[in-house]
């Protein structure tokens, strides 16, 4: 039974837009949250798995942003193409980023990328490239060999497949040698270092990914919103990142979706005139979900799997 | 090649505190090793010496390695391994992922494997080499607990599990028996003694005086930074600067 479940839940996720489609505006919704539940993810594998702060993050999304819809406004490469060089550049400017992680922990870390986001900001805000403070305007929607996508169901689906890419790839990352190598640098930097991790391929390794799956997130972002602007990048975008990470569950697979789910579906639930109440109860949860729940949100799934393993008699 | 590990002339100071003082010290291979003294002698920085961890005057040889010129994560790889004197387990992963770690370097992996879920602590040959240490180190039954809640001893085991499994030709052993019950230690001097049948030289400080006179081929003992004597146990049992220094620290 409880094989099939993850299987059931991806069937009902598929049919969502189907199920949805007298509110197409929900799917877009759901779209937000998984280009921000990819960008968690990123933060996730840095901070819960490997131990290194930042609070640069959104910075990540920017680049990442910013480059694809540069190369396909500006220079009219179709979009994969300029998917791939939006990557590239992320995982250099994520490698850029970690090298203060080679000296500096914890406080010092945070302020330095904090530093680091808000250089970004000030470049975007300057450059005529990326249409400076007007912001970058009418950035085209996803091409796919041709295909517009123009629909939220349309836009669903595409950004699915990178959201389940990302799952998938930080799964399998957290169990193996490299991930684990990560999660022994974080729970003891001797033990690592006996074992022979070398501490600082493993934190840059950390920034690159966290950066390429933020960068990832950024290009869906351009493409979905079809408007950039740096101060939607900017430290209160890296600190919503990093309180999702924590609310979800440093280092649980489920945490950054659910955390982000809660996130953007909060002021919806609550109303959009009641902004305030929304920011208020969003803190609050930050801060019991910090006293009462060291996993974070995912601690429902947990929950939830141990009872079918109860049902199940195992 | 007589000796395996050679210090020459180490001499660590932290501010205006020398730690440890133009200290010599040569251990064979094939030996069981142990490097005594009281409290506050240098011993843990001898230790942290060879693993690059403080900086110092002097040199550190092992095999044909100036160890200065050694990063720390490579100390494996020349075969080198240690333990800590306050255990330096990786309190989220359970015993048998914190023991598969200790074979980091030994198994080749790469970034699209690793994300392709290819586990290469499970391929040809290491999943026999795990089990041999458990085997040895009776951990079979914890494999899947989490280093916390195990005794004490148990959890030492696993870090000595984590040191072995990488095949050290030296391994360095900071206060093995402390916290250990007398049972513990009879089953623990058992362990030395096939690993150092296995071929590992052992360089142990420890505090018990018992395990170390019965097992030691060799003591060097250390006091306030210096080392004061050196021979066999009973040459160290007899050695009139010996007991002073342990007199002196009671
Ligand atoms: N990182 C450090 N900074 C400053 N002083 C240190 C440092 N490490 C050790 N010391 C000091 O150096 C001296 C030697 O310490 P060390 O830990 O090597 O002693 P030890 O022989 O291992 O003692 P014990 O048997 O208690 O473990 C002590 O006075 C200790 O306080
Ligand atoms: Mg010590």
């Amino acid at each position: 039974m409880k094989k099939f479940i993850p299987y059931i839940l991806l069937i009902l996720v598929l049919f969502l837009p189907l199920i949805l489609r007298e509110t197409p505006s929900i799917i877009g919704y759901l779209n937000l949250v998984m280009i921000y539940g990819i960008s968690a993810q990123g933060l996730n594998l840095l901070l819960g798995i490997g131990g290194q702060i930042s609070l640069g993050h959104a910075a990540f999304m920017a680049i990442g942003g910013y480059t694809s819809a540069i190369f396909v406004v500006h220079y009219n490469f179709p979009f994969i193409i300029a998917l791939i060089i939006s990557i590239v550049v992320s995982a250099i400017f994520g490698l850029i980023v970690g090298f203060p992680s080679l000296r500096l922990k914890g406080f010092y870390l945070a302020i330095a990328t904090m530093a680091l986001g808000n250089v970004v900001g000030d470049v975007l805000r300057r450059m005529s490239i990326t249409g400076g403070d007007q912001g970058f305007r009418n950035i085209p929607t996803f091409d796919l060999f041709g295909f517009e996508l123009e629909s939220y169901s349309s836009k669903f689906y595409l950004i699915l497949f990178f959201f389940l890419l990302t799952y998938f790839i930080s799964r399998n990352f957290i169990k193996s040698k490299s991930g684990k190598s990560l999660i022994a640098m974080r729970d003891s930097e001797v033990g690592a270092l006996s074992v022979g991790v070398n501490i600082s391929n493993a934190k840059l390794l950390a920034f690159i990914l966290a950066s390429v799956f933020a960068g990832l997130s950024g290009v869906l972002y351009a493409h979905d919103i079809s408007y950039l602007h740096p101060s939607n990048f900017a430290l209160p975008l890296s600190i919503n990142l990093l309180a999702i990470t924590i609310i979800g569950g440093l280092g649980t697979l489920w945490g950054p979706i659910l955390a982000s789910l809660f996130w953007i579906f909060l002021p919806l639930i609550i109303g959009s005139k009641l902004e305030l109440l929304s920011s208020v109860i969003f803190g609050i949860v930050v801060i019991l979900v910090v006293l009462f729940l060291p996993r974070g949100l995912s601690e429902i799934i947990f929950r939830i799997e141990r009872n079918l393993k109860k049902v199940n008699g195992i | 090649m007589i000796f395996l590990l050679k210090i020459e002339n180490l001499t660590v100071e932290f501010g205006n505190l020398i730690a440890v003082n133009n200290f010599n010290m040569e251990v064979k291979e094939g030996e069981i090793h142990a490097l005594i003294g009281p409290n506050g002698a240098g011993k843990t920085t001898v230790f942290n010496a060879i693993y690059n961890f403080v900086n110092y005057k002097g040199n550190i040889f092992f095999l044909d390695y100036n160890l200065k010129k050694i990063s720390t994560y490579n100390l494996v790889n020349i075969g080198l391994s240690r333990t800590y004197q306050n255990l330096s387990l990786f309190p989220t992963l359970n015993v048998i992922e914190n023991i598969q770690l200790g074979l980091y370097r030994k198994l080749k992996s790469n970034f699209i494997k690793d994300i392709f879920g290819f586990d290469v602590f499970k391929s040809k040959g290491v999943t026999e080499k795990i089990q041999e240490v458990l085997t040895l180190l009776n951990l079979t039954q914890y494999i899947y607990y989490y280093p916390s809640f195990l005794p004490y001893g148990t959890q030492k085991l696993v870090e000595l599990g984590r040191a072995i499994i990488s095949n050290p030709k030296l391994l360095l052993l900071d206060e093995p028996a402390a916290g250990l019950n007398t049972e513990e230690k009879i089953y623990f001097r058992e362990i030395l003694r096939k690993l150092r049948d296995k071929g590992i030289t052992l360089l142990i400080v420890e505090h018990d005086m018992e395990l170390i006179m019965d097992i030691s081929d060799y003591i060097t003992v250390m006091s306030f930074g210096n080392k004061i004597s050196e021979g066999k146990p009973l040459e160290i049992a007899n050695d009139k600067n010996v007991i002073e220094a342990y007199l002196g620290e009671a």
